[in-house]
């Protein structure tokens, strides 16, 4: 299905959730007359109380059927850019293996104290992808049940991908 | 014989939960690997892995590095399979600033990857025997892969971490007669799979061991994100190879071979099979290499436009994915690494539940994890 | 009890055919390599440990810039006679406990025809003490060796 399709089917249910335009930057590398670049899928914004429920009719609609959830992810954009607003967004990359198409979903958090539910229900494949968003950024997913650092040891202070992370010298420095 | 007094079941014998911790170090879990295990008797109530001994925060390194100084770390995401790593990262920032890499550079790649992926299944082949408790099959796997490292070490001048695969094409053309040398091996190989099926694959106490173990339902696969020989050993079969060429795949004659229970025997068979499909590709390839330049114009400095993009190719543990966000600058701005084998070692937690201890390693070892990608 | 005597009857088949497949390569020549008596020939294109030209090398940089670990350090040199920056190099420091043998400074390397710093075929390198890490070469001293914080296996080639 095209993005034009999808999107009019996401479009007639829920009204709050836009989809994302392709980006027109001024500044890029000269080589490319100054053109951004992104995949050619359906880039969706959501906020963040309707995410489970989106979730839920992405898994189940006939027409869109999204059962793979390839991956979660989140970016901090804590740099003062005039292009970009200051937040935490979440990005859910998902596939369908019966149709064959893509999409991304964005979720804008503020930066302190960032709440989402999760959606591990809907997709098992979150359960430890989401720890690893909340161990690398801090984001906190409700009804997760072992929402806890995966890769860095437990009791470790800040987060460690964030833009303003300042690391403290422990007993591994030399 | 008092047979009646041994039969009266025990009714005030108590059986407490034991707690055991498959250790970071142990020499079955392909590196550090923790997995907690609680166990009632033999059987295995719940299974919890625990990562991070190993995770060396590449993320966070990539947002200082140039993106071909990043070619240097990402061979040491999957170190058994640095090919690929180099390439996946390589079609990103390719398909970030829009290059096309000249016909003789992606056979080129081709070739590098599915030797690659040769030397990896052999790996998972020998040590997949030890695990199961045969000592003879690993050193014929690591005399095989002696053959191909040699072919890597004169091609790009190192063992492991290649840095071959550059953005924009490879690093150098091939030296001469590589290609000679290289059909050499492939004549080799060719017998070796008999042998290989010989000593472990229709060995009954191999089968008795691994069949009907560890089976993995198709739509828990699908539902915990599954990908590359551990999805198509649960009878689904997809290949990125095939859904969704990249690098000229499509010109190339294969088969994918497919499982059908899901179960041990079924995921280590797929790559067996794979490894045959391999010698096969990479023939091909070698009779379809075309002359010319091999790699394409880049600018000294890669600055790539703003954007993002996901690049993912069919690396021989999965599907290996790269996210990248670029801000117009020199450096990224976010690189998330899709790891298959994170994903992939999410299950052990469902399908560990319900069998003996002394099957957990057999488990494991299907599964194939490298932990430099489950950690990064 | 005939399901008992055909698993004998399996497994002792397949322990025999195993049992062929190894006892024919137990004629076959040895494969292995009696280092350090036999030694392996490196291929031309090997990465060993980098080694550096001090007449050659411009200063400009190239190196310093393209190593992912920022191992290399150097200082151009000034003529004393006029008390300006000209294109040699002073010292050139490389810390080869960061090195990871990428090729990535002899491939930024602009000298022709053979670069200032290389990569040679040495890997049998041992060192005692952390330091040694630490190679400089000088161009300014009396000396023409490249100099060391100790003494170490490193020969200059």
């Amino acid at each position: 299905m095209t993005p034009q399709e999808m999107f009019s089917i996401i479009q007639a249910q829920y009204k709050n959730i836009t989809e994302i335009p392709y980006p027109q930057s001024p500044h890029a590398a000269p080589a490319h007359e100054g053109k951004p670049y992104r995949d050619p899928h359906l880039y969706l914004q959501c906020p963040s109380e309707l995410w489970l429920e989106f979730a839920n009719f992405l898994k189940n609609e006939e027409n869109l059927s999204f059962d793979y959830l390839t991956f979660v992810t989140a970016l901090d954009y804590a740099k003062v850019n005039p292009q970009e607003p200051i937040r935490i967004e979440v990005v859910y990359h998902l596939y369908s293996f019966k149709h064959r198409h893509s999409i991304v979903v964005k979720i804008s958090l503020q930066r302190e104290n960032p709440v989402l539910s999760s959606v591990i229900q809907v997709w098992k494949t979150s359960d430890w992808q989401e720890r690893e968003v909340y161990d690398m950024f801090g984001v906190k997913f409700e009804g997760h049940p072992n929402c806890s650092r995966i890769l860095m040891w437990e009791g470790f202070p800040g987060w460690p991908l964030r833009k303003d992370y300042v690391h403290i010298p422990d007993r591994y420095d030399d | 014989m008092n047979t009646e007094i041994l039969r009266i079941q025990g009714q005030d014998s108590k059986t407490e939960e034991m707690i055991l911790n498959l250790g970071p170090q142990h020499p079955s879990t392909h590196g550090v690997l923790r997995v907690i295990l609680k166990m009632d008797g033999e059987v295995i109530t719940s299974a919890q892995p625990d990562v991070g001994y190993l995770h060396r925060g590449t993320e966070k390194l990539a947002e200082n590095r140039t993106y071909p100084q990043m070619l240097v770390i990402s061979d040491r995401w999957d170190y058994l399979a640095a090919m690929s790593n180099n390439l996946v990262w390589a079609l990103a920032v390719e398909k970030l600033m829009q290059i096309e890499v000249p016909a003789r550079g992606q056979i080129l790649r081709v070739i590098m990857v599915e030797l690659n992926r040769i030397a990896s299944h052999l790996v998972f082949f020998g040590t997949y025997g030890i695990d199961i408790g045969a000592y003879t099959p690993f050193l014929y796997a690591f005399r095989e892969r002696e053959k191909i490292l040699d072919l890597f070490e004169e091609v790009s001048g190192a063992r492991m971490t290649y840095n071959y695969i550059r953005i924009g094409g490879v690093m150098a053309d091939l030296p001469k007669d590589w290609i000679g040398r290289c059909r050499s091996f492939l004549e080799w190989m060719k017998p070796r799979f008999i042998e290989y099926d010989t000593l472990l694959t229709e060995n009954p106490i191999f089968q008795d061991r691994t069949k009907n173990i560890g089976i993995l339902p198709q739509p828990l696969a699908i539902s915990y994100g599954i990908s590359g020989p551990n999805l198509r050993g649960s009878s689904y079969r997809f290949d990125l190879r095939k859904d969704a060429p990249y690098c000229l795949y499509e010109k190339f004659n294969f088969s994918i071979p497919t499982g059908k229970n899901g179960d041990c025997w079924d995921r280590y068979w797929v790559r067996i099979e794979e490894m045959k499909e391999s010698v096969k590709i990479i023939e091909q390839a070698l009779d379809l290499l075309p002359e010319g330049e091999c790699n394409a114009k880049v600018p000294r400095i890669i600055r790539p436009p703003m954007g993002e993009v996901y690049a993912q190719i069919e690396a021989p543990r999965g599907m290996l994915g790269i996210y990248l966000v670029s801000d117009g600058g020199d450096k990224p701005y976010r690189v998330h690494v899709r790891p298959p084998s994170f994903i992939n070692l999410a299950v052990l937690q469902e399908i560990l539940v319900g069998m003996k201890v002394a099957d957990v390693i057999a488990i494991l070892g299907s599964i194939d994890i490298v932990l430099g990608e489950v950690d990064r | 009890m005939l399901n008992y005597f055909k698993t004998i009857y399996k497994v002792g088949k397949s322990l025999i055919q195993g049992m062929l497949v190894t006892w024919k390569s137990f004629w076959q020549p040895s494969i292995t390599v009696q280092f350090p008596d036999e030694k392996l020939i490196t291929p031309e294109r090997f990465r060993g440990a980098l080694t550096f030209d001090k007449e050659t090398c411009t200063a400009c940089n190239l190196c310093v810039k393209a190593c992912p670990t920022a191992c290399i350090s150097l200082e151009p040199a000034v003529d004393p006679a006029t008390k300006k920056r000209i294109a040699k190099v002073s010292w050139y420091q490389i810390d080869f406990g960061k090195c990871n043998y990428c090729r990535l400074c002899e491939e930024a390397c602009p000298t022709k025809p053979i670069k200032s710093v290389r990569h040679t075929h040495q890997y049998e390198w041992g060192m005692l003490e952390r330091k040694e890490m630490f190679v400089k070469w000088e161009r300014m001293s009396p000396s023409t060796e490249p100099s060391t914080s100790g003494s170490t296996n490193m020969k200059p080639i």
